[in-house]
């Protein structure tokens, strides 16, 4: 796996090759899903119906891939025997692979959310409030796709605070919604506040992969090291 | 002492810790008393080993009382030297030649130049024409065509022929340490007591010296009727040749034989009869070996045993040759099953990761089993070869000879063996035989000690090489 | 929050990974087989040791052999190069084809046939010879015609196909045994491949080494199936699944008369093996549930 120092002689070299693999899979796994976010985010900023069938289409390519590594990281933890930072590794990357699969499920969500407001143009305050609230959760899901791909354990802690921004964005986007509902309509409004829903949820996901990662790390869950390190930071 | 252990419930068959303390003192005493039983009897192979070999040593080393026909002092001074300065082994061969001249008869003098001459240059005994004549002769003494007798020969044809000491009582080397005034008053005493036991002395003859009767000289020297200069290097070059063509014989048959037996026979009925008999031979004793020896190599095969198919000659088949095949008939056994033993020691991982490879039996055998098991195949052969040295019983059967003074030449010449030396020896009513006897002894136990050592040396050496 | 692109991200497709065999492959009839058995039966005297095995090893794969105590796993191993014709009471009937050709045929020379299939023992055996010798004497007594120079290049090549030569390079004249236990190992599987047989047969290889030893022995495995078809006995079922693509599950069943005789219950690659098993009573083995 990643992190052995030089020194470090491995023995197991073909074991390490299909973790890489599988971290790897699992990367691009991500950045398949982080494009599909933003395409999504894009279609709905610009009201680009036409690519709602390009971002489902690109959705089967995630779910085929999820189900592929999926098997192979069950296949590898039923024969390899993987122990400590191994079995962490393995045991999280499920759990990650499913946290991906369900954020690119949101994506395909806001792309269909667009599809049922055809011909609907949303005023300017809206999508401002929807484009930022699109780059941060965007951006925190890169940023979960990072983690995986350097192995950091400190971005769980991170994007954990990040992920208050996206909740705020969140906020700010449901009160333009409010304020416009009139204009808008009722099922526009609803559709509206799902996919502020959805684009906070991918980057509450985008948390979970980071704080997996810190687990993987360190063996520990980030909430964890925080009230570890609570009373010296009093 | 008591161990504190935790409370346990009581079920009822296990003491309790009063008995149990109790019962560990009877336990312990019980062993210390089965020790110190073990202990005694193996004090008791100890004193006895001990107590043999002290009385082989005892009678090996030891005062003597001797009569010396012509003292030495007087050959000194007869020979125009101060004896008080000179001693008889200083003299120059001349003297000692002159001094034979004046003592020996003509015709003994002529006998033992024809076996060897005095002088290079000139002769003593005989004349000119008649040596001329005798070693143009069929069949010419020795004397003929070998050099010259050296110094220390002629010195102790002087002390055998001039000075012929007769060695009246011996005493053994323990008694003659601690109290060798008490030997001398007890000669000194006999001759006054029972003068009927030294008919032909007065007890101003008789000298006390210090004797080794087991000397360089001892070994070196042939056998002789007299004791007082009788050797062993007939019997030693006799058991020299027996071991020779014994493990000549038996060691290529016996490895040979274990070798088909451990890595080729398989398992079947005639295989088993074969190896049961060989168990058994083994345990034969050895003077059925003799028999066997006496019937098929003395007489069947005489054409064979005495050489007379080649050319060379022996008036029978009671040679060298016929011993040393019987004795190497009665270690074959015991070579095979040692060979066995060690073929089987070796571990069948060996085998088969010769086989795996695409090796036949034969290369798995010869390349990884053989050297793994040589040092085992050759313990067990210097042991029964080592038995075999000491073996009396088949040897007197098969024909070696109590009394010879020629040292074996070829496989088929009359022998003698240092075994035989010593029973024979034992035989002889007067004293001084039985410490040669003993002397004896000591050289063959000094041969089967190295033997055993070299078995050691060797097994560990191999074994080293092989870790 | 840090701007991304996709260049950040490592977004090369996951690559073919070892030892994984695409799922649900079935065995197929029509591949060829470096190695076959067909009804083959072990006798011991009067004893059935195994009976009705039919299994086919395919080319450049490790196939295990696994099963309880007694249910014939080594026996039938030792059949496949003739070992077993060591032991005298041994009796094989059937077939056993090499590259299509029965070696128990009438005529068929066991000693060829262990030249061509090569063996690792259970308990590292090296012979009491230099590191040298251990590896060299296998190809001189099958007729080498090399110099000494030549002989010398094959045997660091075959060490270093083994993982050793870099641990033993300066002491090849010593003794084999001097080794550790896993390198002993490994210089016995060096002096198996030294002679380039295609087919390795290792019985229980690992059975007397430490873990990482035997995660080496595994490794140095994964590595010469490239250029050998290795069929591995082992009592330790995950090792089977770590280095293994194809598993046959051996066990101990009662025949007509009543008699214990080992049958192979089903051959499957190992990835279902161990994760689906296609007969129950493979699962309850492998789940520690056997009666």
């Amino acid at each position: 796996m990643t992190g052995t120092t030089p020194e470090h002689e491995e023995i197991r070299h073909h074991f390490e090759d299909q973790l890489d693999a599988i971290r790897r899979g699992a990367v691009h796994l991500g950045s398949l899903v982080l494009e599909n976010t933003k395409r999504a985010g894009d279609a709905l900023v610009h009201n680009r119906l036409d690519q709602v069938a390009e971002i489902v289409r690109a959705d089967d390519a995630v779910n085929e891939l999820y189900e592929e590594l999926e098997t192979l990281s069950f296949e590898v933890l039923a024969r390899q025997q993987p122990v400590a930072r191994d079995l962490r590794f393995l045991v999280a990357i499920t759990r990650i692979l499913y946290e991906i699969e369900r954020s690119g499920d949101l994506a395909v969500n806001c792309a269909k959310a667009l599809q049922r407001m055809e011909g609907v143009t949303l005023p300017p305050e809206v999508t401002g409030a929807l484009e930022r609230l699109v780059h941060a959760s965007a951006s925190l899901f890169a940023g979960g796709v990072d983690a995986l791909a350097d192995m950091d354990e400190t971005a769980g802690a991170r994007l954990d605070r990040e992920d208050d921004l996206v909740d705020e964005l969140c906020g700010a986007f449901y009160t333009r919604i409010g304020a416009q509902s009139e204009i808008l309509g009722l099922p526009v409004a609803i559709d509206l506040s799902r996919v502020g829903r959805y684009l906070e949820r991918i980057a509450d996901h985008a948390v979970n992969i980071a704080e997996n990662i810190t687990y993987v790390v360190t063996g520990d869950w980030p909430h964890e090291i925080d009230v570890a390190l609570e009373p010296r930071n009093e | 002492m008591t161990v504190q252990a935790p409370e346990r419930p009581d079920v009822g068959f296990f003491p309790t810790d009063e008995e149990y303390v109790e019962l560990l003192d009877k336990r312990t005493r019980r062993g210390a008393v089965v020790r110190t039983g073990f202990l005694a009897l193996l004090s008791v192979a100890v004193l006895g080993l001990v107590i043999l070999l002290v009385t082989i040593v005892d009678d090996s080393f030891g005062l003597v009382a001797v009569v010396n026909q012509n003292e030495p002092e007087a050959v000194v001074a007869a020979a125009g030297y101060d004896p008080a300065t000179t001693a008889l082994s200083d003299l120059s061969k001349e003297d000692l030649v002159t001094s034979l001249q004046g003592t020996i008869s003509n015709g003994v003098g002529r006998r033992l130049e024809r076996e060897q001459r005095f002088f290079e240059d000139r002769l003593v005994f005989e004349s000119q024409a008649k040596w001329d004549e005798v070693c143009a002769s069929d069949e010419p003494p020795s004397g003929c065509t070998g050099g010259a007798r050296d110094t220390s020969s002629v010195l102790l044809l002087v002390e055998e022929r001039v000075i012929q000491p007769d060695v009246v009582a011996v005493n053994g080397m323990i008694p003659s340490v601690l109290d060798g005034q008490g030997f001398r008053d007890r000669i000194e005493s006999e001759f006054i007591t029972v003068p009927e036991k030294y008919p032909d002395y007065t007890f101003d003859q008789v000298r006390f010296q210090w004797r080794a009767w087991l000397s360089w000289k001892f070994i070196t020297s042939p056998s002789s009727s007299t004791p007082e200069i009788a050797g062993i290097s007939t019997a030693i070059l006799g058991s020299v040749w027996l071991v020779l063509i014994a493990v000549l014989f038996a060691v290529p048959v016996g490895v040979g034989a274990a070798i088909y037996l451990e890595e080729f026979a398989r398992p079947n009925r005639i295989n088993d009869i074969i190896q049961t008999n060989i168990n058994n031979l083994a345990g034969v004793p050895s003077i059925i070996y003799g028999m066997l020896g006496l019937a098929v190599f003395v007489r069947v095969l005489e054409p064979i045993t005495s050489g007379s198919l080649f050319g060379d000659f022996a008036p029978n088949g009671r040679t060298v040759m016929s011993a040393g095949l019987t004795l190497g008939l009665m270690s074959l056994p015991v070579v095979i099953i040692s060979s066995q033993e060690a073929l089987r020691a070796v571990p069948n991982s060996l085998r088969q990761a010769g086989m795996g490879l695409g090796a036949t039996r034969w290369q798995t055998v010869r390349s990884q089993v053989l050297p793994v098991a040589i040092p085992g195949i050759m313990t067990g052969t210097i042991l029964a070869v080592a038995r075999a040295i000491g073996e009396t019983a088949p040897l007197i059967l098969v024909g070696a000879a109590g009394f010879i003074t020629v040292s074996p030449s070829s496989p088929f010449s009359q022998f003698t063996a240092l075994p035989i030396q010593i029973f024979q020896w034992t035989s002889l009513p007067q004293p001084e035989w039985r410490n040669l006897a003993a002397a004896a002894s000591l050289v063959l136990l000094i041969l089967l000690l190295t033997l055993n050592a070299a078995a050691v040396i060797l097994r560990n050496r191999y074994s080293r090489r092989l870790t | 929050m840090t701007e991304h692109t996709d260049t950040d991200i490592d977004s090369s497709p996951p690559t073919a990974v070892h030892g994984a065999t695409p799922n649900g492959e079935e065995l197929a009839d029509d591949v060829a087989k470096v190695l076959e058995t067909r009804d083959m039966d072990v006798f011991y005297g009067d004893f059935r040791a195994v009976a009705d095995v039919s299994i086919g090893f395919r080319f450049n794969e490790i196939s295990a052999l696994i099963g309880p105590s007694g249910c014939g796993k080594s026996t039938v191993l030792r059949s496949l190069n003739r070992m077993n014709d060591l032991i005298p009471s041994a009796r094989v009937t059937g077939e056993v084809h090499y590259h299509g050709a029965n070696i128990y045929a009438e005529g068929v020379d066991p000693v060829e046939v262990r030249r061509r299939i090569g063996m690792v023992f259970q308990k590292p055996n090296p012979f009491p010879k230099s590191i040298f010798d251990n590896v060299a004497w296998g190809v001189k007594i099958n007729g080498f015609k090399g110099s000494k120079a030549e002989l010398a290049d094959h045997v660091e090549a075959t060490l270093r196909q083994a993982a050793l030569w870099d641990e033993v390079k300066d002491k090849l004249s010593d003794s084999g045994l001097s080794l550790s236990g896993g390198q002993q190992q490994r210089l016995c599987i060096a002096r198996a491949i030294a002679t380039q047989p295609d087919v390795v047969l290792m019985d229980e290889p690992c059975s007397a080494l430490d873990p990482i030893a035997t995660l080496r022995i595994e490794e140095l495995m994964l590595e010469l199936k490239k250029d050998y078809s290795i069929v591995i006995v082992t009592h330790n079922m995950q090792q089977a699944a770590r280095v293994s693509d194809r598993t046959a599950f051996f066990n101990v069943q009662l025949d007509e008369k009543g008699q214990r005789t080992g049958r192979m219950i089903e051959f499957t690659p190992t990835d279902v093996l161990f994760t689906n098993p296609e007969q129950q009573e493979t699962e309850d083995y492998i789940t520690g549930r056997f009666g």
